[in-house]
């Protein structure tokens, strides 16, 4: 594996300043991070942006860059239908994010907001994701399109659906939530053979490394085990803590990786 | 109690359409419904809002009526305590839109919160933040003919109003006759409080109910279908009558767990609720 940086996402800092988040990153000796674009931090709608300066002078008085930047999933559906009011507000937030992704200089612009409506017109809604996908896709410029199996309740679940998207938008990268795709039975060597050197984030859920740590997790040695897979294998992007509180350097030293990194 | 006070909230129907929604409440009789405005069932946001002429018109198709609304605020860009004064005046914006809305589908209340602090400020500073936008909106949905009722949080939400004592404290400090008090009995017994204590201490001015089921104090299963808890149903809707409460008791079913069939845990609870309330 070739690890590029651990990100903390400042998504755990809803309810705290964004320098917090920024201070954690850089005590932590990692350069990237995660931007999490959303109230207190960054207000956004369908008709503007607010707070964008604020985070790039944090970002440069902590020396960070934003590897991924990832929109605050709100109510937004980019399977809605664009002639609605609702399907109209979501493009046009997102385009705004688009924007803002590029004003930061972040590398990447994650999108997760593809609602699976169970009574709903299942291939129309993913028909409408590709062409938001492709547009966005055009207008982020350099900044790549990250997308991940968003679970259940999403138009693209698991990784045949994303292969799809993929197949239907060849430029965008791609981001495997591990639980998700562990829950559905996939393996990493299976997203790895989809992906090769576009899958580029693998997201670790901080209940998993919490189990792990207090000696409570009941599955088996699954968790574990696939981590040191992932840190054996031809894995070449970052990785994503979600929510762990303890703090990415215990994950780590969970997964028997030496402390500051590879 | 009477069955129309028994309001259906749409909000664990969200990843299934607002017509399969109404079809589910028709089927059991339901005729009350506090609109959760969220997607993909409504469209709100600071500027514009859903054709409620449409939506009005649906849901007297299947033999509902909306008596009661809640503008989102969690999952979204606006909250009651929102800092930065322009930022504050997007979230009045929202929140006014939202009293708009309620109007216009015929409902007669509006629910509210006290949002929330960032952690690391005064809580004095939030509070005020609150206060000022509730006693604002208090006046807006005045002009309307709607009343706003507060309802309570849960401290890990918030420390503004996470109580009774708090939430008595912010209707006071908003100081606007028309912001009322309303329980979350999920809220509630997260406290340790009683239905009674609630009652006794707002009289007339409790003038709604978020009336869910609970796994009891401290526990984070607080909004979940009756029988599924620990809370007295039967004591509790005892104690309404004894204080005559006559207000709506939403069906605020919010637990992830019952998303992937609405419908069934709708079945469950109202089946409950009707064996107490013919």
């Amino acid at each position: 594996m070739l690890l590029y940086g651990v990100l903390h996402s400042s998504e755990r800092y809803q309810r705290m300043y964004l320098v917090d988040c920024l201070r954690d990153q850089a005590e932590a000796g990692w350069k990237d991070v995660e931007i999490y674009g959303q109230v207190p931090h960054l207000f956004a709608d369908a008709y503007g942006i607010s707070g964008l300066e604020e985070i790039k002078k944090g970002l440069e008085a902590f020396a960070l860059e934003a590897a991924v930047f990832r929109p605050g999933v709100y109510q937004y559906d980019l399977c809605a239908d664009p002639e609605d009011p609702f399907g109209a507000a979501s493009m046009g937030y997102y385009r705004h994010m688009a924007a803002a992704a590029v004003k930061l200089g972040a590398k990447m612009l994650s999108l997760n907001s593809f609602m699976r409506i169970v009574d709903g017109d299942l291939p129309e809604r993913k028909k409408r994701a590709v062409k938001a996908v492709k547009m966005l896709s055009a207008e982020a410029g350099p900044v790549k399109i990250l997308c991940e199996n968003g679970g259940k309740y999403s138009a693209f679940s698991a990784l045949k659906e994303l292969c799809d998207l993929k197949s239907a938008v060849p430029e965008i990268q791609i981001q495997m939530n591990l639980a998700g795709a562990l829950e559905a039975g996939e393996k990493l060597s299976d997203w790895l053979k989809a992906f090769g050197e576009d899958l580029k984030v693998i997201s670790v859920p901080g209940f998993l490394l919490r189990e792990m740590q207090e000696g409570t997790h009941t599955d088996g040695e699954w968790p574990k085990d696939c981590l040191s897979a992932l840190f054996q294998s031809s894995f070449c992007g970052w990785i994503r803590l979600e929510n762990y509180e303890a703090g990415y350097r215990e994950a780590f030293r969970l997964c028997g990786i030496p402390a500051g990194g590879l | 109690m009477r069955r129309e006070q028994i309001a259906q909230m749409n909000q664990h129907y969200k990843r299934y359409s607002y017509r399969f929604f109404l079809e589910n409440q028709k089927r059991l009789g339901v005729t009350s419904l506090e609109l959760w405005m969220g997607a993909p069932h409504f469209y709100l946001d600071r500027l514009r809002y859903s054709d409620c002429t449409a939506i009005r018109r649906q849901t007297a198709s299947a033999g509902l009526s909306v008596k009661a609304a809640t503008a989102p605020s969690f999952a979204r860009q606006y909250q009651y305590a929102m800092p930065g004064k322009e930022w504050s005046e997007y979230a009045f914006a929202y929140f006014s839109n939202g009293i708009r809305a309620a109007a216009e589908l015929g409902a007669g209340i509006v629910t509210v919160n006290a949002g929330w602090e960032l952690i690391g400020e005064p809580l004095s500073e939030a509070a005020k933040r609150s206060a000022q936008m509730l006693h604002r909106l208090a006046e807006f949905a005045w002009q309307r003919g709607i009343v706003l009722a507060m309802e309570p949080l849960m401290t890990t939400e918030s420390c503004i109003a996470d109580s009774l004592r708090g939430t008595k404290n912010l209707i006071r400090a908003s100081a606007h006759h028309n912001l009322k008090a309303m329980v979350d009995t999920g809220a509630m017994a997260y406290q340790g409080e009683t239905l009674e204590e609630w009652l006794e201490a707002f009289g007339e001015d409790l003038v709604h109910m978020h009336f869910v089921d609970a796994a009891g104090r401290g526990d984070s299963f607080t909004h979940g279908v009756w029988g599924d808890g620990v809370l007295p149903l039967q004591d509790m809707l005892s104690c309404m009558e004894r204080y005559g409460y006559r207000g709506l008791l939403t069906q605020e079913i919010a637990e992830e767990r019952y998303e992937d069939d609405p419908a069934q845990a709708d079945r469950r609870n109202i089946g409950m609720l009707r064996r107490y309330i013919p």
